[in-house]
């Protein structure tokens, strides 16, 4: 089979930097196959991209080495926007890539560049909206698209170009479940009906495994490992050297595996494999299961704790009679480890707005500790509030300096910003990094920052708005232990969050909103295993819940969550993870 | 979207944007023709006529003039104290009475004349510029500058830059919470206290619009920009049946003014 | 087509990178636009801070078309409350102000610059106003453009210092 992609020891650095993002790389990629990109941040995934469509080294500058072949067309030798035809690049932020008022006219800027006819400019863009499911939205406005469909109308303008391979640079980063299904569909699509080349850089493997049929990954700029997705997922002590998050079924696989209860080949991959595993391994060791024992890291809070927050009858609109959310009542008390979950744009944020003042309700009230929002203006000191993305705040040139922001802000002396400071960079080990400049850090030392300069204000309770996007699964873990140390110690934390397999692993109570109204507010056991609720919100419970409720009949409680419980509820008791 | 362009169906609205600019310096011209307010009042009523038919919002366009009030104040008073031999007609040399003795600085009939009409010139220009942007499409401008031949490139910003203005502008509330939510407070004092307040919104708001321009350059290179020298352009702006009629409806009030003036020697001061 | 054909055209991508960093830009002054600095003299909007910003951390004739286009932009969302010819021939100093902000950054420094900005745009572009209302309209708006000016560019210096140590510009 010719090859659609081939590189020959690639190296590339950026012109401003010293160590090369790209190492030596050497690898082909077979025509109408799916080649999955994987790594850390920083391995150099995006840079990889760059160069396949020759925008490294033509835009960026910078020195590469090696040769690129597209096609059979040396990237050396063609202009970018000539391989346009031949290899789609959709980058990883929708916003940046939208070049009409309206879908239809983004969707034809592309064949326009070509001066071809107009006709077939229509026709083109036509086709490619009905490839991305966007058929209807035509004359739409490109503002009033969710993140999901700006997405794949990202896919639809380079679709249009009619190119042979197609590269994708995590496309569903910051969607909802929903919306990262439907993007997957959308390329199984492409593969299908018009059999591209894809290949796509992404961090997470359950939407990868079952679809490439290759995985590359990147570490430091070097290809560290190459082969079938089911050879690395399997391999869980491998995955950890490469920082990529397991399968959490595997995990459990694995512990078998270790046992040298399965071979590795028997580790399963999904709910459905792993429940026949379970089942074989349940009779072959007759084992029993046992009611769900506490996991001992998980505080539980004071029952009848002081209440923190409590929130009655809350409306709130943006614009007049649309109300966005609906007659919202909560109660949240000292030392709870609050999950925000549901769908894009049902309200999550709008409501943890709420908490710390940054909106007013239109009708109803919102208590913070004992006093109407209304009437408190200094809730920064109560109620500290991480955004999603860190580039929102960051303005100064060293870290020291913008953790010192808030603390000035909110009036200390200089000797106590100094102590608070010095604590808060010890707390979230930046120590090596005081004197840097925050744009000189990668993506998931910068989403550090952003925390950080909150909890330099020692608030009482923390709001975060979905920290872990964009992060490798180290980084991930990095931040959610930082959380879970600062909820030991008896911060109350309300996370929002669309990964529901981290929810389940640290949140202990679940509201879960659906078009502004609450659809469900209880413990994460009630919540995962409320499967009706789950669908109304469009959410897919995390995989040992499923696995849990399809073993019920062995006498397995729905509320199961992570492989440690489950597998302490198998009846044996089990060596530590490698976690 | 901050411009607003009122999509309705008036007469102005069916108009190429070519005969509105045309409209436009017919319009300026006059204006600065005649030098007695009575005329230029007569240009200004016309205007304002015409604004209304176009469903003008006009408290929404003079409430912009607000600030603008000391400037026109400060118009008539300079100009009423013009010296009297300015003015050709003798009734505008009369002089009501003197700022400063020995007969300086008088307030002279003409110089007040002078100052309703450059007030009044003022105004018809502010309501015909309006007029203009807000029964013109943005589109409409593009396609002006592509039928005069400005590179493409040019267009390309301006229909851009446009684009970005709301998601710039979402960025901004983003900033301005992330901000607020770390105790910075609007209500700073003096000043000094203002402009430090706004480095903290202005400076991620630069840092953002540069991630986003180099995420711009490599989405438009991905989607063939500048693939071919030409391009094809998806609409035309066309110069219909009543483009012509109005156009040399203009012309002609333009060239009477212009006799009414030079030839009659009409509305001097 | 060959490549110093496409230079010559303007497509060639070190331009696109110039272009995309203009428009992007353009857009920054008219929300910047929205950021309001009271003051004795009425309220200053960010609007050509922007501009000066490209001025001196890219180049002066990209400063000077995104000043330029900025100031047409935020002039037409008001409805050109100093008319459509005047709002031009002002667009048309401010892109001269933005290269002399630079030149004279890289010749005596930023401090020198910010003086300079705000006499040119302030001082200087007041006599504009001569062609509308006579010297009162020239008085009128001079003390608002001088401090509008010279708060724009402080806060462009401010930025650039700040993004300097980045790996940004
Ligand atoms: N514009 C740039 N200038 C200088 N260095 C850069 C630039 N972009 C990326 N790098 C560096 O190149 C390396 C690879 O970055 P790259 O963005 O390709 O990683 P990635 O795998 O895409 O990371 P992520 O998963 O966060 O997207 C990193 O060390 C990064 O710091
Ligand atoms: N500033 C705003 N002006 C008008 N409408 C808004 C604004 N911000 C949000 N909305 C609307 O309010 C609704 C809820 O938005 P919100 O951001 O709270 O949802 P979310 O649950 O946080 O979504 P996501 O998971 O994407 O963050 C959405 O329909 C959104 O379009
Ligand atoms: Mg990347
Ligand atoms: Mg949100």
């Amino acid at each position: 089979m010719p090859n659609a992609v081939e590189l020959k020891n690639v190296s590339y650095s950026y012109p401003n930097s010293r160590q090369a993002s790209l190492n030596n790389v050497n690898f082909s990629v077979a025509k109408g196959s799916f080649v999955a990109v994987m790594g850390p941040n920083g391995a150099g995934k995006t840079t990889l991209s760059l160069c396949l469509n020759g925008l490294i080294p033509q835009l960026l500058e910078g020195e590469l080495a090696g040769d690129v072949t597209v096609d059979n067309k040396n990237l050396r030798m063609c202009r970018v926007q000539e391989m346009a035809g031949h290899v789609g690049l959709v980058l990883d932020d929708p916003e940046a890539q939208i070049f009409g008022r309206t879908v239809i006219e983004d969707t034809s800027f592309g064949p326009a560049n070509l001066s071809l006819p107009v006709e077939e400019i229509y026709q083109r863009a036509g086709q490619a909206l009905q490839m991305t499911r966007l058929n209807g939205y035509e004359q739409r406005s490109t503002h009033r698209l969710s993140g999901g469909e700006k997405q794949r109308m990202a896919i639809a303008g380079i679709l249009a170009m009619h190119p042979e391979i197609m590269v994708l640079d995590e496309p569903a980063s910051a969607l909802d479940p929903l919306g990262i299904r439907e993007i997957y569909q959308t390329i199984d699509d492409l593969r299908l009906q018009k059999q591209l080349t894809i290949i796509v850089a992404e961090h997470d493997c359950q939407e990868i495994i079952g679809r490439a049929d290759r995985v590359i990954v990147l570490k430091g700029g070097e290809i560290a490992w190459s082969g079938v997705p089911e050879e690395l997922f399997r391999n869980v002590s491998l995955l950890q050297t490469f920082g990529i998050r397991p399968i959490p079924v595997s995990l459990i696989g694995w512990e078998f595996y270790q046992k040298g209860w399965i071979a590795f080949a028997e580790i399963p991959l999904g709910v459905i494999a792993a429940e026949k595993t379970v089942r074989d391994i349940m009779t072959k060791y007759n084992l029993r299961p046992v009611g769900k024992a506490d996991p001992p890291v998980v505080r539980q809070p004071e029952t009848k704790a002081r209440a923190l927050i409590q929130v009655s009858n809350l409306n709130y609109q943006y614009l007049p009679d649309n109300n966005v959310l609906k007659n919202i009542n909560l109660t949240i008390r000292r030392g709870e480890f609050v999950a925000l979950i549901g769908p894009n744009g049902s309200g999550k944020t709008t409501l943890a707005k709420h908490f710390n003042g940054l909106l007013q309700p239109s009708a109803g009230d919102v208590i913070i500790n004992g006093v109407n929002s209304r009437e408190f203006p200094q809730l920064a000191r109560v109620v500290g509030y991480v955004f999603q993305n860190p580039d929102h705040q960051i303005f100064s040139a060293t870290v020291e300096k913008e953790l010192e922001y808030g603390l000035k802000n909110i009036g200390l002396d200089s000797a106590e910003i100094r102590r608070r400071v010095d604590r808060v960079i010890k707390f979230t080990g930046l120590e090596q990094r005081r004197k840097d400049h925050p744009f000189a850090l990668g993506r998931g030392e910068r989403q550090i920052i952003a925390l950080a300069s909150i909890l330099a204000l020692e608030p009482e309770i923390l709001v975060v708005d979905e920290p872990t996007t964009g992060l490798d699964w180290a980084g991930v873990q990095k931040i959610m232990e930082l959380i879970r140390h600062l909820h030991d110690h008896g911060t109350t934390i309300i996370m929002i969050s669309h990964d529901m397999e981290i929810v389940a692993r640290y949140a202990q109570r679940i509201i879960m909103m659906k078009d502004g109204s609450i659809l469900l507010d209880g413990s994460t056991g009630e919540a995962f295993s409320n499967l009706e609720a789950l669908e109304q919100a469009s959410l897919v419970p995390p995989q040992i819940a499923r696995l849990a409720a399809r073993l019920r009949d062995l006498g397995f409680t729905a509320d199961l969550l992570q492989e440690r419980e489950f597998l302490q509820a198998m009846g044996r008791p089990v060596e530590v993870l490698p976690c | 979207m901050l411009i607003e362009y009122l999509p309705q169906k008036t007469f102005i609205h069916g108009l190429d944007v070519r005969t509105k600019l045309i409209g436009f310096t017919g319009l300026a011209i006059l204006v600065f023709l005649f030098g007695h307010p009575l005329y230029n009042l007569a240009v200004a009523l016309t205007v304002t006529a015409l604004a209304l038919s176009a469903g003008l919002p006009f408290k929404r366009t003079l409430g912009f003039l607000v600030p603008l009030l000391p400037v026109l104040v400060l118009i008539m008073l300079f100009s009423g104290f013009t010296q009297p031999d300015r003015f050709v007609l003798p009734a505008n040399r009369t002089v009501l009475f003197y700022l400063l003795p020995q007969h300086n600085w008088g307030l002279t009939v003409g110089g007040l004349l002078t100052g309703c009409t450059m007030l009044i010139r003022l105004f018809a220009m502010i309501i015909a510029s309006s007029l203009v942007t807000l029964t013109t499409p943005i589109d409409d401008f593009i396609q002006l500058f592509n039928k005069m031949k400005l590179p493409y490139e040019f267009s390309f910003v301006v229909a851009t830059a446009l684009r970005f203005i709301p998601t710039m502008d979402r960025k901004r509330l983003l900033i301005i919470d992330a901000q607020r939510s770390r105790g910075a407070n609007p209500e700073k004092k003096g000043i000094i206290g203002h402009i430090k307040g706004c480095i903290p919104i202005m400076v991620p708001m630069m840092i953002n619009s540069i991630m986003m321009a180099n995420n711009l350059s490599m989405a438009m290179l991905n989607r063939g920009y500048g693939c071919s020298a030409s391009r094809t352009f998806l609409t035309q702006i066309s110069f219909k049946r009543r483009d012509y009629y109005t156009c040399f409806f203009i012309i002609l009030v333009v060239v009477l003014g212009i006799y009414m003036r030079w030839g009659l020697h009409m509305g001097v001061l | 087509m060959n490549k110093a054909e496409v230079r010559k055209q303007g497509f060639d991508p070190a331009n696109v990178k110039r272009i995309s960093i203009i428009a992007v830009f353009i857009a920054l002054s008219a929300v910047g636009s929205l950021i309001k600095i009271p003051s004795p003299v009425g309220t200053i909007g960010l609007d050509s801070a922007p501009g000066y910003f490209v001025a001196l951390a890219f180049s002066g004739p990209q400063g000077a078309a995104v000043i330029a286009a900025g100031h047409l932009l935020t002039s037409a969302i008001v409805g050109f409350p100093l008319t459509i010819p005047i709002h031009l021939f002002i667009a048309a100093q401010m892109a001269l102000w933005a290269l002399t902000f630079r030149w004279i950054n890289n010749k005596f420094g930023i401090i020198a610059a910010v003086v300079a900005a705000a006499v040119l745009n302030g001082v200087v572009s007041s006599f504009t106003m001569v062609l509308i209302g006579g010297i009162g309209a020239v008085i009128g708006v001079m003390p608002f453009l001088v401090v509008g000016s010279a708060i724009n560019a402080v806060i462009a210096a401010a930025g650039c210092k700040l993004i300097k140590g980045s790996k940004l510009i």
